[in-house]
């Protein structure tokens, strides 16, 4: 059998074999063969050519505009889905997430801009021609049907011969452990199995894209840490282009390959899961991602008898040279917030050890056991109570995470440290991560 | 200073056993929490303490008399509903105010006084800004809120808080939960809490209650239903995720005492030799491993290999789940790499947290 070379003219082209769902048995997860007679010169040949990734999907929005009147839901977004990928839109309400999938859903049209599957133009492309499946928050099934009759049911529409529907049903009912509910009137399952129907419903016409919508907000503790890591796996096995949209950044982090954050309709930061927790591009997505969330400090940089010092309302904590040699080579202006998670700042009761670098102490506010990891509230000594909602640092307390069983009680004093290799520094006017770009992150990665 | 007593408490609704055998003391300023699926019976306690239902056997006594055919309004019990049962024709401010501006407090608070405690409230829950609002301009998180201001207001002999933070998003809920528990301590009443997330039980309650089909599985301390739960139920309820619970049978080789799982064997320390030595060989046993007490090994060596199923990534720790034989296993390590689904990897079991249950009853044996 002759290979493809440079040049070579393609004469004829044979239907794919096998097909794509025949394809993915043998380990890649989308895709087809085909043979090809190609000319090589003058000399016709007969090649078999592997095409792995046949049917893409990926999706591109470029300078995605929508207005509603005089509000701006969503302002010049720009995002790339690769194909096989999970990207999340997280966002609190009325960030335009929501709006940002009813385009690619094609229920909304952009006011301005283009999206594109697999860069083709889809903009003017009505729903149905889409061939995208949706999950909803409220699952969305036919309330008389029973569990394998609505799994059936975008097949049966489309006129699917018998065999192939009574196949890909009893697969789906399988890949989701619901064989022995198949004739189960839907009505009567819980939420989690209810939302499981409708994923099967979904997967089972082989789309191109699947959006979620909220897809686990309606099931409680138990059942949603089960079925994100159920569709999360379902996922990967089928190699499906998917958009999650979720308020919850537990759940984003944990389902996606790609997170976009977005507030007031723009786009904060596009990124990996873990790139989000070590670099947080701004102060929205520090305040953001993350739980508890990033201690957020607002204050003003000064030197102070040799030593860098933040000043906040009449409080100093100084850092060390480490931390004062990284801000220095850095352009800093003088207001600026300081960031660190609850899991790097550590506490010693007064007596006991000394804090080396900063000279901070307070007394624990609050103790909340958590299981495995206490979280402790700490009030700073000196710290003014301001109140009011200013919604990153209320009451100058500061959220330790604690692993360790340490016997901290209420109103014992403590002395604080700083991880100062984790600090993050925030301009305080345009909320950026100024320390984000010189940040280097010591975890180990693949 | 009040204390209420909850004494051999059952309750029947039909055929239908809501709750059978409760006892429960709550102190003043103590913060019991009780959490459990729905149908546990949390709600039903509750009102059977505030006076909208009545036991059918047990007696419920407030401070220290018993009381249960006294009517709903000289109870004094400031209770909070799930469905927040707000005013609709009232502003926010106006159903926060409402109970002590009530004809059976006249003259007891200045208006000056009620303006003060309300607006004191209204910031501490972040809702400023709305207190003209009316609830139907309100959102359900925020409607929320303000159900807990009206309730908090009040100087009751018991707070009734049934799932008070539930509809409040992830961040808000963790903000408030430490002010609300700092809050109930220094008014010395008795609190009972109810929610079905185990965690938030933990976190801010003095003692947790495990209440399932209407039966308490367990009480005690948060630390205590954390590290020793009582049984499977509450094992499954406890824990982010919640213990690994595998069923496997025992036996024993030159005097060491094995747990034979379908795809690994592990052999038991001192503790459980003489703990399960009375159970027979061959005997089924279920073990519960914490997710936090399992090490992921990289190379060749000991362990127990298994596949990756699903990896979710949370930034300062990772939740792997990998099959191993038929059960699927939940790891949490703050050994933060990236896993591929279908990747192998070696499973280590720390020793010194395992804990034994019964397979069939459940209950814990070590």
């Amino acid at each position: 059998m002759a290979s493809l070379s440079k040049g070579d003219r393609i004469r004829e082209l044979s239907t794919p074999w096998p097909p794509a769902n025949k394809f993915a048995e043998t380990g890649h997860p989308k895709g087809a063969a085909y043979r090809l007679v190609v000319l090589q010169g003058e000399i016709a040949e007969t090649v078999s050519l592997s095409i792995l990734v046949l049917k893409m999907a990926s999706i591109r929005l470029e300078n995605v505009y929508k207005n509603y009147g005089p509000v701006e839901a969503v302002k010049d977004l720009n995002l790339l889905c690769e194909d096989g990928k999970l990207m999340a839109l997280l966002g609190p309400s009325g960030c335009g997430k929501s709006t940002t999938l009813k385009m690619i859903a094609g229920i909304e049209e952009p006011s301005q801009g283009e999206i594109y599957f697999d860069e083709q133009p889809v903009s003017s492309l009505a729903p149905g021609k889409r061939n995208i499946a949706m999950v909803f928050e409220d699952y969305a099934l036919y309330p008389h049907l029973t569990v394998a009759e609505n799994i059936a049911f975008p097949l049966k529409i489309r006129n699917r011969p018998r065999s192939e529907i009574e196949t890909k049903v009893n697969d789906a009912l399988q890949l989701l452990s619901m064989t022995n509910i198949r004739e189960d009137n839907v009505r009567r399952l819980s939420g989690g199995a209810q939302q499981r129907v409708a994923l099967g419903r979904a997967f089972v016409r082989d789309p191109e894209l699947i959006l979620f919508d909220e897809p686990l907000s309606h099931l409680d503790g138990d059942h949603k840490v089960q079925l994100r890591a159920e569709i999360k796996r379902l996922q990967k096995e089928k190699g499906l282009t998917s958009i999650l949209v979720t308020h919850d950044q537990t759940e984003a982090i944990a389902m996606a390959d790609l997170v976009a954050v977005m507030n007031q309709g723009v786009l904060n930061q596009l990124g990996e899961p873990q790139e989000l927790y070590d670099r947080p591009a701004n102060l929205f997505v520090a305040n953001f991602i993350g739980e508890p969330p990033m201690n957020l400090m607002a204050g003003e940089l000064r030197q102070d008898s040799g030593r860098l010092c933040l000043e906040r309302n009449g409080l100093c904590f100084s850092f060390g040279p480490e931390f004062a040699a990284r801000v220095a080579q850095m352009n800093v202006p003088a207001g600026i917030v300081i960031g660190i998670r609850p899991e790097h700042v550590h506490l010693t009761p007064v007596g006991g050890g000394t804090g080396e670098s900063v000279d901070l102490a307070g007394q624990v506010f609050c103790r909340e056991p958590r299981g495995d990891a206490d979280i402790v509230l700490v009030q700073l000594n000196g710290a003014i109570d301001k109140g009011g909602p200013d919604g990153f640092f209320i009451r100058d307390l500061l959220t330790v995470e604690l692993s360790e069983t340490f016997p901290l009680r209420e109103g014992n004093p403590v002395k604080i440290k700083f991880d100062e290799s984790e600090l993050h520094l925030f301009d305080v006017q345009t909320g950026n991560n100024l320390s984000a770009k010189s940040y280097v992150s010591k975890r180990k990665r693949r | 200073m009040s204390r209420l007593e909850l004494r051999g408490i059952g309750k029947q609704f039909g055929k239908n056993r809501a709750l059978d055998q409760l006892d429960l003391e709550i102190g003043p300023g103590e913060i019991v929490a009780m959490t459990g699926p729905s149908g546990a019976g949390k709600t039903t306690t509750c009102r059977l303490v505030a006076g909208l239902e009545f036991p059918s056997e047990g007696e419920i006594c407030l401070d220290g008399k018993n009381s249960n055919s006294l009517p709903t309004q000289d109870r004094n019990v400031a209770f909070m509903f799930e469905s927040y049962a707000l005013y609709p024709h009232f502003t926010v401010l106006d159903n926060i105010t409402f109970p002590l501006r009530a004809p059976k407090h006249k003259n007891r608070y200045r208006p000056e006084e009620i303006q003060r405690r309300a607006i004191e409230l209204i910031q501490g829950v972040e809702i400023g800004g709305l207190e003209n609002r009316f609830p139907n301009e309100l959102s359900g998180g925020q409607r929320q809120r303000v159900a807990l201001c009206r309730t908090l207001i009040q100087e009751p002999r018991v707070y009734l808080l049934d799932e008070p933070i539930s509809h409040l998003d992830a961040k808000l809920s963790y903000r408030l939960r430490g002010e609300i528990r700092r809050r109930l301590i220094q008014t010395e009443t008795p609190t009972l809490w109810t929610t079905p997330n185990a965690l938030e039980a933990l976190s801010i309650a003095d003692r947790v209650v495990v209440l399932v089909g209407g039966h308490v599985q367990q009480m005690g301390t948060p630390q205590e239903i954390y590290r020793h739960p009582a049984n499977t139920e509450v094992a499954r309820l406890v824990g982010d995720p919640p213990m690994n619970l595998l069923t496997g049978t025992l036996g024993k080789e030159n005097g060491t005492l094995f747990f034979h799982h379908p795809a690994f064997r592990i052999s038991l320390g001192e503790s459980f030799r003489t703990g399960l030595e009375a159970r027979a060989k061959g005997e089924k046993i279920t073990l519960g491993i914490r997710p936090t007490e399992i090490n992921v090994l990289e190379g060749l060596g000991d362990g127990h290999t298994g596949e990756v199923y699903v990896f979710e990534p949370f930034g300062k720790y990772i939740i792997l789940s990998v099959r191993l034989g038929g059960d699927v296993i939940k790891v949490k390590t703050s050994h933060l790499r990236l896993y591929q689904p279908g990747e192998k990897v070696r499973l280590q079991f720390e020793q010194a947290n395992l804990l034994a249950f019964d397979p069939v009853a459940g209950n814990r044996v070590l």
